[in-house]
């Protein structure tokens, strides 16, 4: 039974900087006036002593002067050894025992040894790793565990203990980054194992198809998919579905927002927490370590599911799932594109004839690449109400490829930006049939210039 | 008391680097060569403001008695100019130690400066840093696996003596 009352100890570990453990110790410490002058003293001697051993070692006795880089490197090993020891010691009052009865040469031996330890639970949980990683096509994910994997082999523990060496791209989704070197990669890596387990609940498919909604270029972004697949799951419980759903659309977004907005915060807070609890039970989690990791995340959504309430916006948290077949890319071929003298006496032609209809037949029988079309509707060979007509003979297709050739400005709801809008040297001639073109669009029915910019999205941009 | 320093470790070791070099007068008087306490103490301070300078940290030291050591039975060296050749040899030894990329140990960095100033160089310090040691430190740099090959073509000996210094 909890009695409330906590043992007082002289120094509050909530003070001390855990990136740099013995050095805050120890002015705490001599603030307090835990420590003496003379004590210090000591201490410095016994770092110069072993700092003198380290160099010793480090040189193989060769030489007896280094770099400051190597000297500075050396020495900062030593101390996250000795900070190893003493963080693992529970109390601040057994840590300033230690410093006080023990020498220095001793804590650091403890802390090699410790750290021994922690390079073999590092080479047990990236074995874990190996079997548990979800298949994803997230570079920064992949290309992490890979270099994860050369950790063991690359880690100096000797002389570079406080160095983790390997490069972690991939964001975690709570990432402290207050330590370093072994103790680090053990969290972090008993973290992906725990985000792995979690996501593994769902398959890499339904992961896939979340990813890709988030955004086409997903595989490039620096994104956390345990995040994201959590997320989805609160949502699909907040919606009375299963937590192993991911699949949220607009009007689902739509309903939360509804359910939601109107609560109190009371309400909502204990929404929330029935929930976790609901997809904890179902996808039968039982580590208590991913439990309090869910709990933990599901704070952070749940303050950005408040921001996001106030703006109705639920989309930007409960992402709607995308199949990758679903004709994210249109490949488009063009046709022959026709010589510089061909092309002159196609235009000249088109500008010749007296009606409408003529110029139309020209074009559909001559031109036969998309480039050459965009030449011609600029080359001064088509003039006003032509535009309507030669426009209106075309397809959704071709519309939906003019108009990624226009500046996205010029229709609402079309927000790709494009090249075309930073190009400040368009002639009087293109400006025309721009402004025919998107004069053209805006006059189509709403259904239909929906499909057209669906399309446009789809296009492979250039 | 500074908190920011509470963890430099103190390394005054002046003192007893002055006491080991005068107590190397034993061995080097038989050669006629003898350093007062006030000397000692200035290529101490020569061998710490050169460490500054290069960027090292020294830890033990001995490096002073080590060069006394293997210079003070070279026909180049005389009392009049120990002191002042000692001071160089100093500065050359650290300067060279960043040069060579730290491939070099201190006793073999030491054995070739000796070699080459009693031999090739004739006691020149100038030789000895601007010639051989530089090219020395270059092959390392380039990666040559035997660092202290002679090259024969490079007319270096000619560029200092004239063509026939021999």
């Amino acid at each position: 039974m909890s009695s409330g009352i906590e043992k007082y100890y002289s120094i509050n570990k909530d003070n001390l900087d855990k990136s740099n453990y013995l050095q805050s110790l120890l002015s705490e410490a001599v603030r307090l006036n835990l420590l003496n002058a003379e004590q210090i003293h000591n201490i410095r001697l016994q770092l110069a002593d072993m700092i003198t051993t380290e160099t010793r070692s480090y040189t193989q006795g060769d030489s007896s002067s280094v770099t400051v880089e190597t000297a500075q490197s050396l020495m900062m090993s030593i101390i996250y050894t000795l900070d190893f020891y003493l963080k693992s010691l529970p109390s601040t009052d057994k840590c300033l025992d230690a410093i006080k009865s023990m020498k220095l040469m001793d804590i650091y031996s403890k802390g090699k040894e410790l750290i021994k330890n922690e390079i073999e639970k590092t080479k047990r949980l990236l074995a874990l790793i190996q079997k548990n990683k979800i298949s994803t096509d997230n570079i920064a994910y992949n290309d992490t565990i890979e270099s994860l994997n050369e950790f063991p082999k690359k880690y100096n523990p000797m002389f570079a203990a406080h160095d983790s060496v390997v490069s972690i791209d991939y964001p975690l989704c709570i990432d402290r980054m207050d330590t370093c070197g072994v103790e680090y990669i053990s969290i972090y890596l008993e973290k992906l194992y725990w985000e792995n387990e979690f996501c593994r609940k769902f398959s890499p498919k339904s992961i896939a198809k979340l990813l890709n909604g988030y955004s086409n270029e997903s595989n490039e972004l620096l994104i956390n998919i345990f995040k994201l697949v959590l997320a989805n799951s609160l949502g699909s419980v907040l919606l009375k579905r299963s937590a192993r759903d991911l699949k949220i659309d607009n009007d689902d977004c739509q309903s939360l927002q509804h359910s939601l907005i109107n609560m109190s915060l009371k309400d909502y807070e204990s929404e929330i927490r029935s929930s976790v609890v609901k997809i904890i039970d179902e996808l039968e989690i039982e580590s208590e370590f991913l439990t309090k990791y869910i709990f933990e995340t599901v704070d952070s959504i749940s303050e950005r599911i408040k921001e996001l309430l106030k703006l109705n916006k639920l989309s930007n948290i409960f992402i709607a799932m995308k199949d990758n077949t679903d004709g994210t890319d249109i490949k488009f071929e063009d046709g022959k594109k026709m010589d510089d003298e061909m092309f002159r006496k196609v235009t000249e032609e088109i500008r010749s004839c007296r009606f409408v209809s003529d110029k139309l037949k020209i074009i559909w029988q001559e031109v036969h690449s998309f480039i050459d079309l965009v030449d011609i509707l600029g080359a001064d060979c088509i003039f006003e109400n032509e535009f309507n007509e030669l426009f209106s003979s075309f397809g959704n297709m071709e519309l939906a490829m003019l108009l990624n050739e226009l500046p996205s400005n010029k229709i609402s709801g079309y927000r790709h930006l494009s090249i075309k809008d930073f190009d400040l040297h368009l002639s009087e001639s293109e400006k025309e049939w721009h402004a025919a073109f998107s004069a053209y669009l805006n006059s189509l029915n709403s259904a239909r210039m929906k499909e057209i910019i669906e399309i446009s999205n789809k296009l492979a941009r250039k | 008391m500074d908190k920011k320093f509470l963890l430099s470790p103190i390394l005054d070791l002046s003192q007893s680097a002055v006491d080991e070099i005068i107590k190397c007068n034993e061995t080097t008087s038989r050669y006629g060569l003898v350093l007062s306490p006030h000397e000692a103490k200035e290529l101490v301070e020569t061998r710490n403001n050169t460490l500054k300078d290069h960027g090292r940290v020294e830890f033990g030291g001995g490096i002073i008695n080590k060069l006394i050591e293997a210079f003070c039975d070279s026909p180049y060296i005389s009392q009049k100019d120990y002191p002042s050749i000692l001071h160089e040899l100093i500065e050359t030894f650290y300067y060279y130690k960043n040069e060579t990329l730290d491939e070099l140990s201190d006793d073999e960095l030491i054995d070739l400066m000796k070699d080459y100033f009693n031999n090739k160089c004739h006691g020149s310090i100038e030789l000895l840093q601007n010639r051989d040691l530089d090219k020395i430190a270059k092959n390392i740099r380039f990666g040559e696996y035997e660092y202290d090959s002679e090259d024969k073509d490079d007319g270096a000996d000619e560029y200092f003596f004239g063509e026939d210094y021999e």
